[in-house]
């Protein structure tokens, strides 16, 4: 029923774009977004690193653009089930995805997926977080000081799961560049993988997201965190650079993305909405201090970066060997 | 102890904001009125109503749906009295004295006493879960995977040994939950287990769309046979307040009451149950002159009322301290917390303090407020009962496929639904009770994890489990627990017992 709504609606609306232009103009178009709600389909549940920025983005962008935006959260699958719903909407530019790094390592790691990237265009990818490694506060604090104490014993580490960033990072970290064993410990999220690390029952962690607040604390040690600055939050944490494995970068990010089909013109106006959001002054603050770095690129350096990322998780994924049938 | 009230004192200014004292009234009001009605209970209404909470602050949305729970405590108790029909299970032993105290034109002391004890083992309790919040916080962090396990093999094995009626069924009833539970991705592998490839059953079933089914729609399955409806109490409600002799013979019980429920509702098992019937045989095995109870006596409905509620609210603490759901109410409760971003354990009161003693004060705020709902207006839930049944049934299927969808936005999960809701209502055909099956679906869940996690972390040693104080000591509980379930004079006592109170 509601899809008829939405398709009889579309029909209603192309027609009168084609009466008014004569034909139907993309560019009449692009003038006329949004002309009615916007849906943001969220791919994970609520309260979590996708939906806090979904949600806070999405109120400022019904602000902005001057029409109600109604976040959805469709849980499921690692993502897919939202991306997959997502490719399948009117590429009119009110139904968009929110969703995180995982579609990216999803291409690789699904052997079988009922949608494709090509299906879906990136507006842009705004907030991210770097992975950051930790070690409870009895194991060695220094990352030299900890590999050479792996050496002689197999290593835990804990991340919120198999096939999530975290995983991949820390294996390709563990296998290739610091070349020690170490056993995987997947947790079904990242909470409880931190309540783990905070026991002391794992050697170490690997997270994006949440354990800025107990390194801070000095309950938990962070190693190094795998981004090319030092996080302005731990600013005694070195990078993996600094620690001595230059090149080694990777992090969640949360990005938001329309059916492929959708006008440029729709997606262009998205990308500067947003990036605009995400500059003003109080909202820099305030999502700085929930723990995302920001960051403003224009459609096409997103494009590259997406395509840059897949191929990079697409080379961990086959590292660790995993792959979901 | 200081701590204490400054905690209370935090919990009390998020629980007294007006969104939350609505939302509390709303809950204990909702509750209330599914507890005075037979035949939809706590569980069903709590997954029900999970999905219209998403737009709230999760502290609301908990705070609200555990009014639910422990306004049906207070709900129940005014059926069984003027009813003689229990309106939950945990109110079946008030039956016994409360409605011969109806009977007698007392049908007002007894809810009086009802309402009073339950508020005074609500007030303990609170102080109980404020009490041990944060000691068991603490312990949590002791507990790694392997301790984990063996705590979830004991809390099981309490469920099993303390479930009413036969053993093999509650075992057969938790195998078939943990065997549920391993559908859906693999830990270790991400493997899709028994999803028959279908896409929507990647996840594996949701533990809401579990309770709906097997409960909600289930319940009204079973309904349609009986005709609970009928008999409308016509008779006089008198005065509520107990005079001082009658409070004087309820003070022991409630006391004792209170102790013994808000001790059952930590462990697992169904604490509101269990707690009502200990208390009632206690009471009767006390009395000087047990021939009075069944004939009345008002001792029999102070202390199982105050135990009811007690349990009902002590439950909460092995979910908030633990992330160990002791009952089916908690597991769907673990579900609301999950679908709100919150992960159930000790991580809540660290990361969330206002969360968690926001949670707790509002239960004491619902406490009173439910005197007020219950007391005065007592009349008005009778009309209820004259609601009729044909017209709610309806309402509850829509209601739960509504939800259902709400959820995840997905059709399959209906088909899920459904298939739940007739599964749950076969195996109650064959007095098989759905709420092991929930228990043994979430914690099972855990308990492979766990397993596995402390299989990884020991490099594939089993002796992990015994070589670990801890964990070898919650064995140890286990192992004797059992042995002692199945030795026979136990065993005949333990029938007993639940026979005397079904009677």
């Amino acid at each position: 029923m509601q899809s008829y709504q939405r398709s009889a609606s579309w029909w209603g609306l192309l027609m009168v774009a084609a009466l008014a232009a004569g034909v139907g103009g993309v560019q009449a178009q692009g003038a006329q977004y949004p002309s009615k709600k916007i849906t943001i389909v969220v791919g994970f549940t609520a309260g979590g690193f996708a939906d806090t920025l979904a949600r806070f983005v999405g109120q400022k962008l019904g602000d902005k653009l001057g029409q109600a935006v109604v976040v959805e959260n469709r849980g499921g699958a690692g993502g897919n089930t939202a991306a997959s719903a997502v490719t399948k909407a009117d590429a009119d530019g009110h139904t968009l995805l929110v969703t995180t790094t995982a579609i990216s390592i999803n291409a690789s790691l699904y052997q079988k997926l009922d949608y494709s990237l090509d299906q879906l265009a990136i507006i842009a990818m705004p907030g991210s977080s770097a992975e950051t490694f930790a070690v409870p506060a009895d194991r060695p604090g220094m990352l030299k000081e900890f590999v050479d104490w792996a050496k002689g014993r197999e290593v835990t580490f804990a991340t919120a799961g198999v096939g999530s960033g975290s995983h991949l990072a820390a294996e390709h970290f563990y296998r290739n560049l610091a070349k020690i064993k170490a056993s995987h410990v997947p947790f079904r999220g990242g909470s409880l993988a931190l309540q783990a690390a905070l026991g002391g029952q794992v050697d170490a962690i690997t997270a994006s997201f949440g354990t800025n607040a107990h390194v801070q604390s000095g309950k938990l040690k962070g190693l190094a965190v795998a981004s090319a600055k030092r996080n302005p939050v731990l600013p005694n944490v070195p990078t993996f650079a600094e620690a001595g494995y230059p090149g080694f970068e990777a992090g969640s990010w949360v990005g938001f993305f329309v059916p492929a089909k959708t006008d440029p013109a729709i997606v262009a106006k998205l990308n500067s909405a947003i990036n605009e959001i995400v500059t003003t002054k109080a909202n820099e603050e305030h999502l700085t201090k929930i723990g995302y770095t920001l960051t403003v690129r224009p459609v096409a350096d997103s494009q590259k970066f997406l395509k840059d990322e897949v191929a990079k998780w697409g080379q961990w994924v086959k590292t660790v060997g995993i792959s979901v049938k | 102890m200081f701590d204490l009230f400054a905690n209370l004192g935090l919990g009390l200014a998020v629980a007294v904001s007006l969104q939350n004292l609505a939302l509390c009234f709303v809950g204990c009001l909702l509750g209330t009125l599914v507890g005075v009605l037979p035949g939809i209970g706590p569980i069903a209404t709590i997954a029900i109503l999970l999905p219209i909470t998403f737009g709230l602050e999760p502290v609301s949305a908990l705070i609200m749906l555990a009014g639910i729970y422990y306004g049906a405590q207070y709900g129940g108790s005014t059926t069984a009295i003027l009813l003689s029909i229990p309106g939950e299970t945990s109110a079946v032993v008030t039956t016994l004295d409360g409605h011969q105290m109806a009977r007698q034109g007392r049908a007002g002391v007894a809810l009086g006493i009802a309402a009073i004890g339950s508020f005074f083992a609500g007030t303990v309790s609170t102080l109980i879960i404020a009490a041990l919040g944060e000691p068991l916080t603490r312990l949590a962090l002791v507990f790694g995977p392997a301790e984990y396990f063996s705590l979830m093999v004991m809390g099981l094995i309490f469920a099993v040994v303390l479930a009413r009626g036969s053993i093999f069924k509650a075992i057969t009833m938790i195998l078939a939950g943990i065997l549920l539970s391993t559908i859906g991705p693999d830990l270790t592998t991400g493997q899709l287990r028994m999803t028959f490839g279908i896409p929507w059953m990647a996840d594996g079933i949701e533990i809401a769309i579990l309770g709906m089914g097997m409960f909600g729609i289930a319940e009204v399955f079973r309904n349609l046979e009986s005709r609970i409806q009928g008999d409308v109490f016509h008779g006089r409600i008198g005065r509520l307040l107990p005079g001082r002799e009658e409070l004087a013979q309820s003070t022991m019980p409630i006391l004792r009451g209170t102790a013994v429920g808000a001790a059952l509702g930590i462990l697992p098992g169904n604490g509101a149950v269990l707690g009502s019937f200990a208390s009632y045989t206690i009471e009767k095995k006390l009395a000087a002159d047990p021939s009075r109870f069944g004939r009345g006596a008002i001792e029999g409905v102070a202390g199982p009322e105050s135990a009811n509620n007690a349990g009902a609210q002590t439950s909460f603490i092995p979910l908030l301290t633990l992330g160990i759901p002791p009952n089916a109410v908690m597991a769907i409760m673990v579900g609301a917390m999950t679908l709100h971003g919150i992960v159930p354990g000790p991580t809540v009161l660290t990361r969330t303090p206002e969360l968690f003693w926001g949670l707790v004060a509002s239960m004491w705020i619902g406490n009173l407020m439910l005197l007020v709902i219950n007391l005065p207006l007592v009349g008005l839930w009778v009309k209820f009962l004259q609601v009729p049944y044909r017209l709610m049934f309806v309402g509850i299927v829509i209601f739960c496929c509504i939800g259902v969808y709400s959820i995840n936005r997905e059709p399959g999960d209906i088909i899920v639904l459904t298939a739940l809701a007739v599964l749950g209502y076969a195996l109650s055909k064959f007095g098989f009770e759905a709420a092991p099956l929930t228990l043994g679906f979430v914690l099972g869940r855990m308990m492979e994890e766990n397993l596995r996690q402390a299989l990884i972390i020991s490099h594939g040693r089993f002796t992990t489990f015994v070589e670990r104080p801890l964990s070898a000591f919650l064995l140890t509980v286990a192992v004797v627990l059992l042995v002692i379930a199945f030795l026979p004079t136990i065993k005949r006592s333990r029938e007993k017992a639940f026979v005397e109170g079904d009677e």
